[in-house]
């Protein structure tokens, strides 16, 4: 009797207290339809497809798309954002010339001007024990799965009082008539019990507790909510190492949608599935699947619940299960990584993985997949091009947004799927000439002594080191090239000339300047930090160049945009936060020495292949014995920086130009950047002076070169 | 001063497509119009100034977008959902990164919030794209005047007051 009492207690306490550990959710940024925006048809219907929206004839509830050639309908679902919610509703998409040019509510006639498809989900983070689970309440249940449940696992549910002795003796008939155990007598409560309270062995004192809870279980609680809590239990299959758990995952798992959106056939597959998850998968055994698909139709209109041709109708329905989940957190590893990261600032691991939390980040999964995509080739052909075995060269890339510094495709491996080791945040590597701007932007910051035709001298030069030992700096093609413009310094890289006015500014300002530009870990403080003999992750230096692209504002690089609790409440937003820590015109000026770089300089290559896209501005890094190649660039609203080199630093026979900047390029190829727009501050003047940007046309004609106002030359030498 | 500057914003918001217009001098091609081949043979001053480049000051389709979205975060402003609004004008911008009106929205959503200095960074982000407005950069003016007087910065509030004027 006591024992009784403990186990009603023990079941009360679990069930009542129960709060399924359901993973976080990781969401990419929504697509953002609006008018003018340059969009097409096909992409549109891609997008829908991907997120598990069906083509119809007739749209008739949410997760529909009906696409004609001329407009897309669409019925959308009701998605929460930090900012507010995005209702259900039906819509009209016109397109024009490639752009949307009308959005109408089909059900009110009003025009739209932006509304968000739903994010891409892109990764969970998994309770310790690995369970998947998309929680559903009581009214996104289909009727059709409780009929299918009743029909087929448990046809005296609503009058039982948690076990069956009918179904028992009906099981038990039925498994004498086919000689083995083809029928198990257990109820939907026993199941759930089973599932919830109890090990898997099979023993008869099991059996027996789990008589007993069941019935604890029915005496306090309704059928209703013991079937809602038996369909967010019960085990439909496995991913991997995680197990799903649920209906609601299992909708999400095979179907790529939400469970409100099954039709009745897939219903039915699912149910099927109770019986054995993994013998009767669809995907693995579709055969097996369909046929007891169809017992289970069958028994639903032996029942009643369906008539014969609702039966016929969805007995004639393929089975169109997707070949595998359409989220996987392998498919964005590097980028989930960094999220992770961030997110440990604020939050706990448990709760990470336990409460079921909405995480929104920046990843543009369009952008990410084109990337991912690109680098592939890109290394291939690297690897082909320079007599390496396939595999031997490594990369990583950043993109960010430079005006908000979200980050929107990051790849930490040339392989997308591998993550082992996430170059893109943890190989620091020396950065070469990606220093440079930092520099030159030193000079630029005093204007009295420093303009961009300022003379520097190219000659040779030899340092003490800290270590005592002598440096002898040298340029790229060994030659000294005497006086040059500090323009052409630059945008030909010249190491002399670099070191000879870095030493003149003084290491320490040039360090300064580095960490206005948004680098914090400790610089040594040696000359051959000049030549940037300073070990940098991608990601750092992707920092950098976003506060020199963003005109001198240092906008910490930021991957989360919001958190949601389970139910879609906002908890926590981040912010856009500035920095300004660079004057506008020294960041301007530098910016116009880094398109010198691209259109007359190590970058020129870049004008010949996007000639479309001019002007982009950016800086090419190579490091000793070609270890390291470097390529950072930005166009209007996009920083991206590459890095190619060999995990186990031997040369890679690359420099910043044939290796990172192809790289970059093929990934530009496709991205087809906005072009950017030098927008100069109020206190930068133009003027003209001889053209000095070209040493092969050096003097012959006149450019206009930026100035900081007060600070113009009246005259300056031609070299 | 923060309800007056609302109402001032609001109109701001109205005469969004004048404002657009200036904002829009030194943009060469209009936004995602990526099909059009372009050389910088000029500085963007020189070119800005030709009279066939006006035509890039035309408004385009997108202009009622960001009103709309302008809107949004108004009305969430008036609530007092100062994040919600900062959140909605993050938004936009994403779409229109240059637009100096949505900056100067953003300046006065810090000042909402009493973040003097984003209000003070954003306000000048403003005024670094405006060429030719001066109601807008006053207002931009008059943003950083109010965080440097509540900073306790009297000189620079004086300054930036100055500046408010002169162009207001």
């Amino acid at each position: 009797m006591s024992y009784c009492f403990w186990l009603d207690f023990q079941i009360r306490k679990e069930f009542e207290g129960k709060r399924w550990s359901v993973p976080a959710r990781v969401y990419a940024q929504p697509v953002e339809l609006y008018i003018g925006r340059h969009f097409t048809q096909a992409r549109l219907q891609l997008d829908l497809r991907k997120l598990g929206y069906q083509p119809v004839s007739k749209l008739s509830g949410p997760g529909q798309f009906l696409g004609n050639g001329v407009n897309v309908e669409l019925f959308t679902r009701e998605f929460h954002y930090w900012d507010g919610i995005e209702l259900s509703k039906k819509i009209r998409i016109q397109f024009d010339n490639q752009r949307i040019s009308e959005i109408r509510d089909l059900t009110n006639g009003k025009l739209i001007q932006i509304f968000r498809l739903e994010p891409t989900l892109i990764g969970k983070i998994f309770p310790l024990h690995d369970e998947d689970r998309v929680l559903v309440n009581a009214d996104e249940i289909p009727q059709a799965l409780i009929d299918a449940l009743i029909a087929v696992e448990d046809r005296n549910y609503f009058e039982h009082h948690g076990i069956d002795p009918k179904g028992i003796l009906r099981s038990m008939f039925a498994n004498i008539l086919a000689g083995k155990i083809a029928q198990g007598g257990s109820t939907l409560t026993q199941q759930l019990v089973k599932n919830m309270f109890l090990s898997r062995e099979r023993t008869f004192t099991r059996k027996l507790n789990e008589m007993l809870m069941a019935l604890m279980l029915e005496y306090h609680y309704s059928k209703e909510d013991i079937l809602v809590a038996y369909i967010n239990e019960i085990y439909l299959g496995q991913n991997g190492a995680q197990s799903i758990h649920g209906f609601g995952t299992a909708a999400e798992f095979y179907f790529s949608r939400p469970l409100t959106e099954l039709s009745l056939d897939k219903i039915a597959l699912l149910v099927g599935m109770v019986k054995g998850a993994s013998y009767f998968n669809p995907r693995n055994h579709p055969e097996r699947a369909l046929k007891r698909r169809n017992l289970v139709l069958d028994l639903m209109q032996e029942q009643g619940f369906i008539n014969a041709s609702e039966n016929k109708a969805a007995h004639s329905r393929i089975l169109r299960v997707r070949d595998k989940p359409d989220w996987s957190s392998a498919k964005y590893p590097a980028f989930l990584d960094l999220v992770r990261r961030h997110l440990k600032r604020d939050y706990q691991i448990d709760d990470l993985r336990n409460e079921g939390l909405q995480i929104h980040t920046s990843l543009d999964a369009d952008m990410q997949d084109s990337v991912q995509k690109n680098v592939k080739t890109s290394m291939a052909k690297l690897d082909r091009a320079k007599g390496f075995k396939t595999g031997t060269l490594q990369t990583a890339v950043v993109i960010v947004n430079q005006h908000d510094g979200e980050v929107l495709a990051l790849l930490g491996d040339r392989d997308k799927e591998k993550n082992s080791f996430n170059r893109a945040l943890d190989a620091n590597r020396p950065i070469g000439s990606l220093i440079k701007p930092a520099i030159y932007l030193t000079a630029l910051d005093n204007p009295s002594r420093y303009h961009v035709l300022s003379i520097l001298d190219d000659s040779p030069i030899s340092l003490k080191q800290g270590n005592g030992k002598q440096w002898t700096p040298k340029n790229y093609d060994n030659r000294s090239h005497g006086k040059v413009p500090l323009v052409r310094s630059i945008s030909h890289s010249y190491n002399l000339s670099t070191v000879r006015l870095g030493m003149k500014l003084g290491l320490d300002k040039v360090i300064k300047t580095l960490k206005n530009l948004g680098i914090n870990r400790s610089v040594p403080r040696l000359p051959s930090l000049l030549l940037g003999a300073i070990d940098l992750s991608p990601y750092e230096v992707t920092q950098m160049y976003q506060t020199l692209a963003s005109g001198g504002l240092q906008i910490p690089l930021k991957t989360v945009r919001a958190v949601l609790d389970s139910e879609g409440r906002p908890l926590k937003r981040y912010d856009l936060a500035i920095r300004e820590y660079v004057k506008p015109e020294s960041a301007f000026l530098t910016q116009f020495l880094l398109t010198e770089v691209v259109q007359h300089g190590t970058a020129k290559r870049l004008t010949r292949e996007l000639p479309s896209f001019m002007p982009l501005a950016g800086k090419t890094g190579t490091t000793n014995g070609l270890r390291d190649s470097w390529f950072a660039g930005f166009g209007d609203r996009m920083t991206a920086v590459v890095w190619v080199g060999r995990d186990d630093n031997q040369p890679t026979k690359l420099t910043g130009s044939s290796g990172a900047m192809q790289v970059w390029l093929d990934i530009m190829k496709q991205l087809k950047p906005l072009p950017l727009t030098l927008f100069a501050p109020e206190d930068i003047k133009w003027r003209s002076f001889p053209d000095m940007s070209d040493p092969e046309f050096s003097c012959k004609d006149t450019k206009s070169y930026p100035f900081v106002k007060n600070h113009i030359p009246a005259n300056v030498d031609c070299f | 001063m923060i309800k007056s500057r609302l109402i001032l914003l609001f109109i701001f918001s109205t005469l969004y497509a004048c404002a657009e217009q200036s904002n829009r001098s030194e943009i060469l091609v209009p936004v995602e119009e990526r099909n059009v081949p372009l050389t910088r043979s000029r500085p963007p001053e020189a070119v800005a100034e030709q009279p066939e480049n006006r035509r890039e000051n035309e408004s385009k389709p997108q202009d009622s977008v960001i009103i709309a979205l302008l809107n949004e975060a108004d009305s969430h402003a008036k609530e007092g959902n100062t994040d919600k609004a900062a959140a909605t004008i993050e938004r936009a911008l994403r779409i229109e990164p240059r637009n100096a009106l949505l900056w100067h929205r953003f300046a006065a959503i810090r000042l909402q919030q009493q973040q003097w200095q984003q209000a003070i960074v954003l306000a000048r982000k403003s005024n670094a794209l405006i060429k030719n407005d001066d109601a807008l950069k006053s207002a931009n003016w008059g943003v950083i005047a109010d965080a440097y007087e509540k900073l306790g910065n009297q000189d620079k509030a004086k300054e930036a007051r100055r500046k408010q004027k002169l162009q207001g």
